[in-house]
């Protein structure tokens, strides 16, 4: 038997729930068009629920990857938490700081010790990455507080 | 026929001046810059490109943007190869066997037969379009909203069958992207579903955030967890070439690839995605060994990545025929036709013959460039992978999050993209298989129309949804592939 597949199970089976309730609000069907906008995401819910309570039920056979281990999911999370800092600092660090400051903690994250190769990779591949996207190809990127030290 | 080889000379000295082919090797190159960027995509980089041809002639005109089109679909598989990084929602598929390989040091192999794939793909469809195109455009346009219903719930069905080791949690996955796809404006009634009061989700949830961090993020988590346990493994490269029993291996998936992905890439809506992962499953089904789908096979690579551009060809057809544009991409090039003053309609064969047999013969001008541009492309790309991971993957990252970003120049795409991201890694982790959510998201918004546009003309009577030859056959299919297997099972285990 299987535990992570019954929390698995129950998890789905809440975020159809969830997902169920929010669709409440949404008006029923109207005249001209007899399955409304409410039909399909509430079939999809109750489906979605009964494959949670399928699971939680019958779990089935254990994940063939190799577990869950505490010291390598931080490591997970760090990675998860530095990816949500970069996305929400892009617009005010602007796109070639928050990407340097990003692609160095990223280095430092996934085994690099050097402090002088780490800065030198990351701010060698942000300005790169910066004359490429932003310079050559004009892809609109975000400027931040880069535009304060007269980037344009 | 006589006359159809007259028309394709008369195509040739069209595509052959000097200055077409430079347009097409334009086209060429930069579609394939555009297809190795992730996010950007087909027609996004169409359109971004469109102002370059005012004033010039219009075959020249469609001779470019065809270039950029095809370049796009062939410059897409790199990075699914090569990094678990699909640029747009049919590398997808690539992403699946083809990272595999890479793994296993055979990205070289799983680039060429990519490219070979393409180009055999490429220039047969062309041949399909000449000969056998109108009775396929009319096949396709029998496909009302209720066939193209029984289509999505054929093609998802197939899906949550084959992949993974469970059906309930092909099944959880499959929901889960049709859920995501309900989030945005519903289009008939104009409401906000599941927006959570956000503006920015009004637009839906894009195909590419969403492909992005399932495949390209979540697969960095798994490496850093490889990293963290000591156990990633430098990849090395064994072979860069394609060898001659692989070749041989791939050219069926190849063949069957390029006959499926014409067809499905010519029926409105349905486009390459789905006829990539038909061609896969399609293999997948007739292996002798199923089992090595998903840990390396050529085929899981050759039959998607033909069908891939199969489809871009077959997707012409409707506006070629009938002057439809039956797809984003298409729909570009209509404007584009337009703006260069160009009317398509049914009678373009005959009023614009130098646009059409010069489009035409510009594809294969078009797919041998593009296998002589890409070859010798693939022992650079190779070599990407000999860069140290904690180097790599940062850089991978930083990439993503440029063609994520790029979707809608919005900074919220990147926090949906990190959670999707971290999404895929537990359903990575506990076995869900990731593919059916990009097929559900993909169909669901199409899927829901097609189903409600059916019952609108009918007037809520269900049965409409049955009536035709078409969509009973789909059904019966989709049913059978579920069902099929299970009994199967049994049958085999009762004899036991």
């Amino acid at each position: 038997m299987n535990r992570g597949n019954r929390v698995w199970g129950i998890i789905i089976c809440a975020l159809g729930a969830f997902y169920l309730f929010e669709g409440l609000n949404l008006p029923p069907a109207a005249i001209g068009d007899p399955l409304g906008p409410l039909t399909f995401p509430t079939i999809l819910g109750v489906s979605f629920m009964a494959c949670g309570v399928y699971l939680a039920i019958k779990p089935g056979p254990r994940p063939t990857q190799p577990a869950l281990v505490h010291r390598y999911f931080l490591q997970v999370l760090m990675l998860f938490a530095l990816l949500l800092l970069y996305s929400a600092s892009i617009s005010w660090l602007g796109y070639l700081l928050a990407t340097f400051l990003f692609v160095l903690a990223g280095a430092f994250l996934m085994g690099e010790r050097s402090w002088g190769k780490g800065v030198l990779f990351s701010a060698a591949f942000s300005a790169g990455m910066f004359i490429l996207f932003v310079r050559m190809l004009t892809i609109p990127l975000p400027f931040g507080i880069m535009k304060m030290l007269g980037f344009r | 026929m006589g006359e159809t080889l007259q028309q394709l000379i008369f195509g040739f000295s069209i595509a052959l001046e000097p200055i077409n082919l430079l347009y097409a090797f334009l086209g060429c190159l930069v579609g394939t810059i555009i297809g190795v960027l992730p996010g950007i995509g087909p027609a996004g980089g169409m359109a971004l490109l469109i102002p370059l041809i005012y004033g010039k002639s219009a075959a020249s005109a469609v001779i470019l943007l065809a270039g950029i089109y095809y370049g796009a679909m062939y410059g897409g598989s790199t990075t699914s190869i090569l990094l678990n990084l699909p640029g747009e929602a049919a590398s997808v598929v690539t992403t699946l066997d083809g990272y595999q390989m890479a793994k296993q040091g055979r990205a070289g192999p799983a680039l060429c037969i990519a490219a070979i794939g393409s180009f055999i793909a490429g220039t047969l469809s062309v041949i399909l379009l000449m000969f056998i195109g109108p009775p396929v455009a009319h096949f396709a346009l029998q496909f009302g909203p209720a066939e193209r219903f029984a289509l999505m719930v054929f093609g998802l069905s197939t899906v949550t069958s084959l992949a993974g080791s469970s059906l309930v949690k092909g099944a959880v996955a499959t929901l889960l992207g049709l859920m995501l796809a309900t989030m945005g404006v519903d289009l008939p009634t104009g409401i906000n579903r599941y927006t959570f009061g956000i503006d920015k989700l009004m637009e839906g949830f894009d195909i590419i955030v969403a492909a992005i961090g399932l495949f390209a993020v979540s697969e960095i988590f798994m490496s850093l967890e490889e990293i963290a346990a000591g156990t990633l493994e430098q990849i090395k490269v064994t072979r860069i070439w394609l060898s001659m029993k692989d070749f041989l291996d791939s050219l069926g998936a190849i063949l069957r690839g390029t006959g499926l992905g014409f067809v499905v890439g010519a029926i409105p809506g349905a486009a390459h995605v789905t006829a990539s992962f038909f061609s896969y499953t399609l293999e997948k089904k007739f292996s002798k060994n199923p089992e090595n789908f998903g840990k390396g096979e050529i085929r899981g690579v050759a039959g998607p990545e033909s069908a891939n551009n199969a489809a871009a060809s077959g997707a012409l057809l409707p506006l070629l025929t009938l002057g439809l544009p039956a797809t984003t991409v298409t729909a570009v090039l209509y404007g584009a036709l337009l703006m260069v003053g160009v009317k398509p309609s049914p009678f373009l064969f005959q009023k614009n013959p130098d646009v059409v047999w010069g489009l035409v013969a510009s594809m294969y001008v078009g797919n041998i460039m593009l296998l002589i541009l890409n070859l010798p492309l693939v022992g650079v790309f190779v070599r990407i992978l000999s860069i140290p991971a904690r180097w790599l993957l940062p850089i991978v990252l930083a990439i993503s999050f440029v063609g994520v970003y790029s979707v809608h120049n919005s900074a919220l795409d990147l926090v949906l993209a990190s959670i999707l991201g971290f999404v895929g890694y537990l359903m990575r982790k506990f076995d869900f298989p990731l593919a059916p959510v990009i097929l559900g998201l993909v169909l669901g918004d199409l899927m829901e129309q097609s189903v409600r546009q059916a019952l609108m003309i009918s007037g809520g009577n269900p049965a409409i949804l049955f009536q035709s030859a078409i969509a009973k056959t789909l059904f019966g299919l989709a049913v059978f592939v579920v069902v099929g297997p299970m009994m199967l099972k049994r049958l085999r285990s009762k004899e036991l």
